[in-house]
């Protein structure tokens, strides 16, 4: 066969994935001289720092075009680098100097700050802050403006309960890696707190926001670790800075040391991306879920830390595309049964997904996905195994899922009863509690809460068009009874502070104008995002009026 | 207004101006310069054009494309992260012979359209595979020296791991 001519091989080239593109440069010369063309590897270097959102500046190098062709070879051999770092038990990273790059990052950036609120006088006022995050034990009150982080210490034995003050603030204008960042109200999405009793509370932060790279303006988001550090001598707060992600990723799980990322492109790529920031390091992997499967070929069944295998408690995920949806089940170690893949248009409805002999209920109502994987109990002459798993995204499901099986799930349980098979089988329960998370809620009819808080003995439901607050006792919710029975009570609210004016604000008006809640230590604590006011709100408490303390 | 293809079997294609208009050739043929001006030089269906390195079964591949394509715009430039739509992945497959002989036709028709395409469909059939079974699938001769692929694993040394994995 003959060769193909040399433009024809360009094109070929620039179609290639990474991988590729490598191992056709040692074919024969002419391929070689078409990908070591100084444009071939410039629109590669491009695209590997594009891909992994890596700024030259955080790997001390100049502007693209003045790179050497070894330096730009060098960038593009990266993600091998950071893949073999990771995979390999010995941790070599095999790079030209012996060094990986994104090893050392992300930079740590520290800001010196001091307990006394006094000395903030340019904190924002209250009007400007977008958003107010209480961190889980309600000692650590975080508020976002457009461009500052202020965090409030509610609870420290410097800034008694009733005085809260700032304790730190992050200015994302003063000379950070987000210099030009425009922080929206994506913040905070997801935190992890360490040790908050004690003074030192560590929280992992997720900020959306445009900024600047490589001259082009892009559509990124930032993951940065806070730390904030009580001692006797002050407060610090420490941002552990920067990575830098495509807007479409999601933060898969989160852990005192780990960051896990997952994106999926437009396309069919996906990398998942693991940030161990204690270690100042950081593995990327790269995959194809269309050719491979999910992580097969860099599974993270390959990482010698066996602690990562944790970064995927759901076990199956979703991929969006621009045309659907796709459900993933990812590897199940104790599945006996291969598990496959489906994709159907987002708002259609999938009631069964079989999986094998292995039933799989995939529910999608109104573009809100509700999903449980479980294994069937059908008795000794089953050829099932008899154990159950299930796995749920939304809160509420009933349903016939398999064989005449009926799904319940209520507030308190989780039950699945009814199957022919098993009539002489009791129905198989389990708390609810122990596999939902807060989401949205649905209780009977039609009913929409938009709000639901699980407090020990009550679950708080919110309805923001009526300014209703709910609270619901657990004792007396059950499958057949899910509203009667319901004893509604109006919260009262017990105590007001405002962490930002140190004065007793007035009740607020409606729940409507309650932002933010949430639930720690049995209590509510609302946050309203226009007045910086919180609200205790206690649900044993039946009288109809309020308290205030100070 | 149709225009009649000749293949290099001497086979007829009868197709018409939309058709014939994504097919650089012809159009250049057709239309001459004055294409660019709006009306065509030959008006009449009876024209035969001549496309002597093109056989029958390629051009008649090549027309499904550029009937599909009679309305629509094709990409015509793209790198690894571009989606092809699912029709012309189909159209493309993944028959490597099929595949060289529609690039080499859409090269020597001026096609960019299917170019693209099909230097697509060689590089998802050149997918996981290392320099020797690239080798193997063209039939391309390794032409360096032992001493130029010494210089290399020098040069790359950070893709010895990926390259000889063992």
């Amino acid at each position: 066969m003959k060769l193909l001519p040399f433009d024809v091989w360009v094109k070929i080239l620039r179609l290639l994935p990474l991988r590729d593109y490598i191992a056709a440069r040692r074919v024969c010369r002419t391929l070689y001289t078409a990908a070591m063309s100084r444009t071939m590897l410039l629109r590669w270097a491009r695209r590997v720092l594009m891909s992994y959102h890596v700024h030259l500046r955080s790997l001390g190098l100049g502007a693209l075009q003045d790179l050497t062709d070894t330096q730009l070879e060098w960038i593009i051999a990266q993600p091998f680098a950071v893949e073999r770092f990771l995979t390999n038990t010995d941790n070599e990273v095999p790079s030209s100097d012996g060094e990986g790059v994104w090893a050392s990052s992300p930079r740590i950036y520290q800001f010196p700050t001091t307990a006394d609120y006094e000395t903030h006088g340019a904190l924002p006022s209250p009007n400007e802050y977008q958003t107010f995050e209480l961190l889980p034990g309600g000692r650590w009150l975080l508020g976002l403006t457009q461009s500052t982080l202020v965090c409030f210490d509610l609870g420290s034995p410097l800034a008694p309960w009733a005085s809260a003050c700032a304790v730190a603030d992050v200015n994302f204008y003063q000379g950070t890696p987000m210099q030009r960042s425009r922080t929206n109200s994506a913040f905070p999405l997801h935190w992890q707190m360490d040790d908050a009793v004690q003074g030192e509370a560590i929280a992992t932060i997720l900020v959306e926001g445009q900024c600047s790279m490589e001259g082009e303006n892009v559509s990124a988001s930032f993951v940065c670790v806070v730390r904030f550090h009580a001692t006797d001598d002050g407060t610090t707060l420490i941002l552990h800075n920067h990575l830098l992600f495509p807007h479409d990723e999601r933060v898969i799980a989160l852990r005192g040391d780990v960051v896990v990322i997952r994106y999926t492109s437009r396309y069919v790529n996906t990398w998942v991306c693991m940030w161990d920031w204690k270690e100042d390091r950081i593995g990327v992997y790269v995959e194809s879920i269309a050719s491979h499967g999910p992580f097969t070929p860099t599974g993270l069944h390959r990482v010698p830390r066996d602690h990562l295998l944790w970064s995927f408690p759901d076990r199956f995920s979703f991929d969006s595309s621009r045309t659907s949806r796709t459900i993933t089940l990812y590897n199940m170690p104790n599945l006996p049964h291969p598990v496959q893949r489906s994709a159907w248009q987002p708002g259609t409805f999938v009631d069964r997904y079989q999986v094998e002999n292995f039933p799989v209920a995939v529910l999608s109502s109104s573009g809100d996905l509700v999903a449980a994987f479980l294994r069937l109990p059908l008795g000794p002459d089953s050829t099932l195994d008899d154990d159950f798993a299930m796995y749920l995204l939304s809160k509420t499901m009933d349903r016939t899922v398999a064989d005449g099986c009926r799904l319940h799930v209520t507030l308190e349980r989780v039950l699945l009863e009814g199957s022919p098979a098993s009539d002489s089988s009791p129905p198989y329960s389990l708390p609810t509690s122990t596999i939902l998370n807060t989401s949205v809620l649905h209780l009977g009819g039609e009913q929409r809460w938009s709000r639901q808080l699980h407090l020990p003995n009550h679950v708080v439901l919110m309805w923001y068009a009526e300014e209703r607050l709910l609270a619901i006792p657990l004792s007396s919710v059950n499958q057949e009874q899910q509203h009667r029975g319901v004893q509604e009570r109006k919260l009262q609210l017990r105590r007001f502070y405002d962490p930002l004016k140190h004065v007793v604000g007035p009740e607020p008006e409606g729940y409507a104008r309650l932002h933010r809640i949430c639930a720690f230590s049995g209590r509510l604590v609302s946050i309203s995002p226009s007045t910086g006011r919180l609200a205790v709100l206690d649900p044993d408490h039946t009288s109809t009026t309020g308290r205030r303390t100070s | 207004m149709s225009i009649t293809l000749i293949s290099k079997e001497g086979a007829q294609f009868l197709v018409s101006k939309p058709v014939a208009d994504r097919i650089g050739v012809v159009r250049d043929c057709a239309y001459g310069a004055d294409f660019w001006l709006g009306y065509a030089v030959a008006t009449d269906d009876s024209m035969g054009i001549t496309l002597a390195n093109v056989t029958s079964s390629i051009l008649s591949k090549i027309l499904v494309w550029c009937e599909h394509y009679k309305d629509m715009e094709p990409l015509v430039d793209g790198d690894s992260n571009m989606e092809f739509p699912e029709w012309d992945m189909a159209y493309i497959g993944h028959d490597m012979n099929q595949i060289l002989f529609v690039l080499e036709a859409a090269d020597y028709l001026h096609i960019p359209g299917l170019l693209l395409l099909a230097c697509k469909g060689i590089a998802d059939v050149l997918d996981g595979r290392n320099p020797r079974g690239i080798c193997d699938l063209l039939g391309i001769v390794m032409d360096f020296s032992h001493r130029q692929e010494v210089d290399m694993d020098k040069e790359n040394g950070y893709w010895r791991w990926f390259l000889h994995p063992t």
